[in-house]
This record gives C-alpha cells, structure tokens and sequence, in this order.
C-alpha cells in the first residue's frame, strides 16, 4: 500500500513544529544528572520553587522539571506546556514526554484518566497534592528536600 | 421505494415523536422501515414499546502492534494525530483505544510494518418487527466517538434491505455531520422538524445550509406553534424566503402529558389539537410521497 | 482564587442548561459575582437561557486543520483517494478534490503521496466569545461551523477565556455547563473543578451516563452532587435512582409547561414563574449546593 516512505520530514511536517502537522512539540531537556532522581510536576506559572502546582496537569501551562540528588536540589527548570495546545490527548503527550525525559516521580494535584494510565505502565510514582501547593514546599514535605 | 428523512434540533423539539408519529400512521396501510440513527441516544423503540435485538456488530479500524517486529522507534507515535501512540521507553509501544481516530497513518509510517489492521466494536446495529413496521437502530458504544461511522454504517446495511418497503423513514439526530449528510443524501424528501425557540430557529439555519448545498425537497415542520414569545413569524419568514414548504403542529398541554406518559400524542390523546395536525401532515406526505389522496 | 462548579449528564438532553442557567441567576441576585461558561458548544444555549446576547465583549477564531493539495506536483495517481479513510478525497477529472464537510486534517493522505503534494493547512472550525447576556451575567461560549464537532481543546479554549473574564469581573464563581456524554469534551470541562452536579432524568441510560460521570469526577477527585430532573416522568424509576447512584441527591426538580415556557421565553423560571413549585424547589437544591460549597 506504501508507494513511497513520505514520512521521512520533507515537506509538510516542517513549520511550526517539526512534528506531525501544526502542534508544539514539547521541549527537549537533557537527561537527569547520574544519580540524581527527576520529579515533575505542572505548574500554573513559572516562578522558580515558588511555583504554585497547577490544578490542571495535561493542559497546565507550565511543566517544572526539578533533578535532585541526596536530598539537594541539582536543577531545576520550568518550561512551556506545548500539550495544552493538543485538540486530544494532552494527557497522553505530557505522560510520553514525563517517560521520555526520565522522570521517576510526578506531583500533581490530579490526574486525568490517560496520562494516569500512561504513567502507570512504567511505575512513575505518582503524589497528589491539594491544590494551591507550592513546589517547594510540596518537595520538602514530600522529603525530598531536606 | 422511497425515503424520507426526518431531522432536527436538539432533544425536546419532538422530532422522534413525530417520526415514531409518522412512521405508525403510514404502517397501518403500508410496509414501512423506520430507522433510528441517533445513535448515542437512540429513543424511537422507547416510544414504541420495543425491544430491538442486535442483528450485527459495527466495527472500525484499530492497529494492531506485532511486538516480534516493533523496534520501538517510534515513529507511529510521532505521527498519530491525536496521540493515542505511546513509546513506553525500552518495552512496548502502548495503544490507547479511547482516543483513536482510525485514520490508519500509523499503519503507513511503520517503517517494519508492524502495525496491521485490527479492529474494535464501535456500535451496534438492531432490529424490530412490529406488524407492518419494523425498527432498525443504530447505536453506538457509550463514550464512542466515531459516531458518524456508526451511522453510516447502519445506513449502508439498510439500503440493502430498502426495497422490501414502501417507505423507509430516517430519523436523523441534531447536527450537521457526516451521518446526517448519508442519511439526506439518500432521501427523496428531507423533513425538518424545529420550535419556535431561538435555539431551534439557530439549530434550523444551521440545516438548511446543509439541505439548500445538497439541493434537497424538503418540509418543515414548526412543533409547538404558538409557544408564548416564541419566535415562530421569523420561522416563518425565513421559510418563505428559502420558499419552504412547511406545516404548523400547535403547542397544547397534551404534548406535554403524552411526553411525560411516555407516548405519541396521537396515540395518547388523538382528538387534540396537535394530534389532528399531525394527521393531517401525514395525508399531505402521502401525497407527495405516493400522489395519491 | 474562583470556584468551578460544573453542571452535567452524562446523557444529553436532561435540562443541564436548565439547571446551569437558572442557578447562575440564583448566585447573581444572591450578590455573587458569577461567569457562565457554555461548554456544550454544539448546542449553544445557555446563553440563550440567559436571555440572549446583550453585548459580545470579545471573539476569536477556533482553528484546527485540513489538507490542502499542490497540483503542480500532483500526478492523479490517486492513492490519496484510496487511503483516507473519511471519504473525503474523490477523484474528479482535474485530479483529486477535498471535500472540506469530511476532512478531519489526520494527513494520512499526505503520508501516501509519492511526490508530497498534499500538505496540511489551518481551517476555521468555529469561534469562541465572550458576552454579557440580557440577564446581566456575563458568558463565555462557542458556536461551531457546519459539520464541526465539540472537542477537549475547543472545551479547553473557552474556560481559558473565562478565567480572564472572570478577573476582569471580578466573577469568584464559574458555572460550566458541560457538553453532553463523558468523553473528551466533558473531561476537559472537568479537571480543576470544585465541584460536579449530575443532573439525572429517572430514565435507565441517564442513571446508566450518571454513573459513569460519578466514576469519572472520582478520578479526578472531584465532590460529585446529584440532582433529579423532570422526575414526574417516572416517579417509581426516581427512587431507584436514589438507592443506585452513590451520590448526595440535592433534590428533585418536575417538567411541565412552565419549564417550556420560560426556555422559550429565554428567561431562567426563577425569573418568570419564582413562585411556583419548580422555582422554590430549585432554590432549595441551590442553597444547598452553597452550604456543601461553605459560601
């Protein structure tokens, strides 16, 4: 049925995003540091660990992205949300995206039923927190901050 | 054999009555297929006091993942609209049904084909036989979102069957999708069911965009004439302007009870007022359908 | 910080923009600053259960995207028609033509092309706005173009919009009244609300699409409420509903003509009958909801 592999990038799936048609991808972000776990979690605004955590996690606006390493915070970056603009399937983008980078623990305050399910399949540890939680305080309380 | 199709608005304005309505009245002298394909909600076999029992399953496609040949690279995921591809890093690709469009590109990108044609129950097709009318119903699987396939599905299995009728009557649901636009596609004459409410009267432009592009005769039925403050005299105008035919079945308590009782009003209560009208609709299709009195 | 309170049924047609609209007009004349929020966009009523459009505040686009095809490279092999699978591409005699009421903008078209002639472009799906209705409430919906389908994105859009304008009114309460059914569209009307009242019909399918609606708001961690609509159209399948369904039921609401009248009208019945029994017992079940809310 394949005349030709058309799907090699040429053409039409340039613009925008470099992806399938006009979506965002989501951002590229170098592996966790050796020994260090990654926590993420979707934030409402980026503000360093002040961040409040975002009701929403599919189409948060933000994600945080913290590595931590014996206790200490090693990095910690917040980048756009390109899932929120997805017209289906936010969830299970973000949820690829969190297996893609490494990360191993997600806080959040709730989870829909496709990233949940996504996220399962790899044991990512999940936290649920009430809302209005503040990064920071979140990750202390949690104990991986000390 | 001839069809009519009976659509629109939302649920309330009493378009599945009048279908149900229409199709028992013609049933006492003629062999008549009435076809439900409201298929998230379909209500005609309520009104019926039926039971329809599946007769065939709906399918649509879905990939199936040959694991022995998956090299995990990736690139149906990259390439699924609507992210229903998941690389689990090192282990499977996952496949999530509920957000599947069956478009079929994951298929066509796999560079170790991988991926075959598969597919899902979407819906149901079921059946009736009540005298001279029998009911077929299209329903889809709750939650489905191919609906439009499951009503063009239920379309295409009876235009097989079409020609052991005098008449086959649709009754299409609300919208402006690729089922509606099957079903009048088909039908020799499009019957417009609206109330004078702004949101039937938004609901009835929104139709005859639909009907005037695809060159259609139809009626329109205005239900529940005469609703206090109702905007029935714009209806109207707008009708007249697009020269439409149409018919006034007028709003009484009657249809309220027969709505709550669970039955027809020309069942129910057939000496009403809107009962006689919907009757005297009935002798006008006659005519038009089989030029006689 | 607002407060969402969602209103659906996990079956359409049961009078959620009933109930969505009469208790936004219940909070406005309680002193509450409130913002409704129309998520049903195929069927856009509440604003018209709001008494219709006052002013529109602000409008915009909603785009997603469609193929488009480069005929100077095209060959009419037609393997584009072969492939897509909504029947969208047929061949004509100057090559392959779109029909634009069925393109979905998947590119699986695209995909097949041996020379890359199909690419994929923005369309027009429909728009959304923001408007205060004649009742005074302000409203942020949608309207969709011929052929067009809700989805979690449009759903998504729309509640964006109204957390800006619920700033600029200084609105504390959203009310949304969701799309029917429980897939996407209705999901993503859920997540980050405070709270879900389930509207119910005493009929199998709603208690049936209540149920699943309940399961879902658990999920996501949401207080799920019920309230029985029309429920004089079977009194006995009523209580049935109350033993089945898990969920506080705030009360029971009946049909008749003045329910009819009043969405014709386009006026909540709060307004045009607020003494007959509909309208006490409505007020009753909304009191209750601000109690569970602590307001």
């Amino acid at each position: 049925m394949v005349t030709s592999m058309g799907w090699s990038g040429r053409g039409y799936s340039r613009g925008r995003g470099g992806m399938w048609g006009y979506q965002a991808p989501m951002p590229q972000i170098p592996p966790p540091p050796s020994g260090s776990i990654r926590i993420v979690a979707p934030v409402d605004f980026s503000n360093g660990l002040n961040s409040p955590i975002s009701m929403r996690t599919g189409r948060a606006p933000y994600i945080a992205v913290v590595d931590v390493s014996g206790g200490k915070i090693v990095n910690v970056n917040i980048v756009q949300n390109a899932a929120a603009t997805a017209p289906r399937g936010a969830g299970v983008q973000l949820g690829q995206w969190i297996l893609n980078i490494g990360a191993s623990i997600v806080i959040a305050v709730s989870l829909g039923p496709n990233i949940d399910m996504v996220l399962r399949q790899v044991g990512v540890r999940v936290e649920l927190v009430p809302p209005g939680t503040i990064l920071g305080d979140a990750l202390a309380k949690l104990g991986f901050v000390k | 054999m001839k069809i009519v199709a009976v659509g629109g608005g939302k649920g309330g304005t009493g378009k599945t009555a009048i279908a149900v309505s229409i199709a028992k009245m013609f049933a006492i002298k003629r062999k008549i297929l009435l076809v439900d394909l409201d298929v998230d909600n379909p209500c005609t076999y309520t009104l019926l006091s039926s039971k329809p029992e599946i007769i065939k399953e709906i399918y649509a496609f879905k990939p199936k993942i040959l694991e022995d040949k998956c090299k995990l690279c990736g690139k149906c995921v990259e390439y699924c609209p609507v992210h229903a591809l998941v690389l689990i890093p090192s282990k499977k690709i996952l496949f999530i049904k509920t957000l599947c469009e069956s478009c079929g590109n994951c298929m066509i990108v796999c560079p170790e084909g991988a991926i075959k044609e598969d597919k899902a129950v979407i819906g149901w097709i079921k059946e009736d036989k009540m005298d001279n009318l029998h009911l077929i119903v299209g329903e889809a699987k709750p939650g489905e979102r191919k609906t439009d396939e499951v009503m063009t599905e239920t379309i295409e299995y009876v235009e097989k069957i079409a020609e052991n009728y005098e008449l086959l009557i649709f009754d299409v649901p609300p919208g402006t999708g690729r089922g509606i636009y099957d079903a009048f596609k088909l039908a020799d004459l499009v019957v417009t069911v609206t109330e004078p409410t702004m949101l039937g009267f938004h609901d009835l432009k929104k139709l005859y965009s639909l009907i005037r592009s695809m060159n259609k005769k139809s009626i329109a039925i205005i239900n529940k004439y005469g609703l206090k403050g109702g905007v029935q005299d714009e209806q109207e105008e707008f009708l007249r302007n697009n020269r439409v035919q149409y018919e006034k079945i007028p709003y009484d308590e009657y249809m309220v009870k027969a709505y709550v009782s669970g039955e027809t009003v020309v069942e129910a209560y057939p000496d009403s007022p809107s009962a006689r009208s919907i009757k005297k609709i009935v002798k006008n299709l006659e005519k038009i359908m089989f030029r006689s009195a | 910080m607002n407060i969402e309170i969602v209103v659906a049924s996990g079956k359409g047609g049961t009078g959620k923009t009933f109930i969505s609209s009469n208790f936004s007009y219940f909070l406005n004349k309680k002193g509450f600053n409130v913002l409704a929020v129309d998520a049903d966009v195929e069927a856009p009523d509440l604003i018209l259960a709001l008494g219709d459009v006052k002013k529109i505040l602000y409008e915009e686009n909603f785009e997603g995207q469609v193929v488009d095809i480069d005929y100077s490279k095209c060959l009419r092999c037609g393997a584009c028609v072969e492939t897509c699978r909504f029947n969208a591409l047929s061949m004509s005699d100057e090559g392959p033509v779109v029909d634009y009421n069925f393109c979905e903008g998947f590119g699986t078209c695209a995909l097949v092309c041996p020379v890359q002639a199909i690419y994929l472009k923005p369309a027009k799906r429909g728009r959304i706005f923001a408007a205060i209705s004649n009742t005074g409430i302000p409203v942020v919906t949608g309207d969709l173009d011929i052929g067009e389908k809700n989805s979690g994105l449009l759903v998504y859009r729309i509640r964006e919009l109204a957390k800006e304008y619920s700033f600029k009114f200084n609105a504390r309460l959203i009310v949304i009244d969701a799309a029917p059914g429980i897939g996407c569209p209705v999901i993503s009307s859920l997540v980050g609300a405070r709270l879900l009242v389930i509207v119910v019909e005493p009929t199998p399918q709603s208690l049936k699409g209540a149920m699943r609606l309940k399961e879902l708001a658990d999920k996501l961690n949401i207080q799920s409420l019920a309230v029985i609509n029309k429920y004089n159209l079977n009194p006995s399948f009523t209580r049935t509903i109350v033993d089945a369904l898990n969920v506080e039921i705030l009360g029971k609401i009946g049909y008749d003509d003045k329910v009819v009248e009043s969405y014709t009208l386009m006026k909540p019945i709060l307004e045009t009958y607020p003494e007959s029994k509909i309208s006490s017992n409505l007020e009753t079940i909304f009191k209750r909801i601000l109690e569970r809310l602590s307001l």
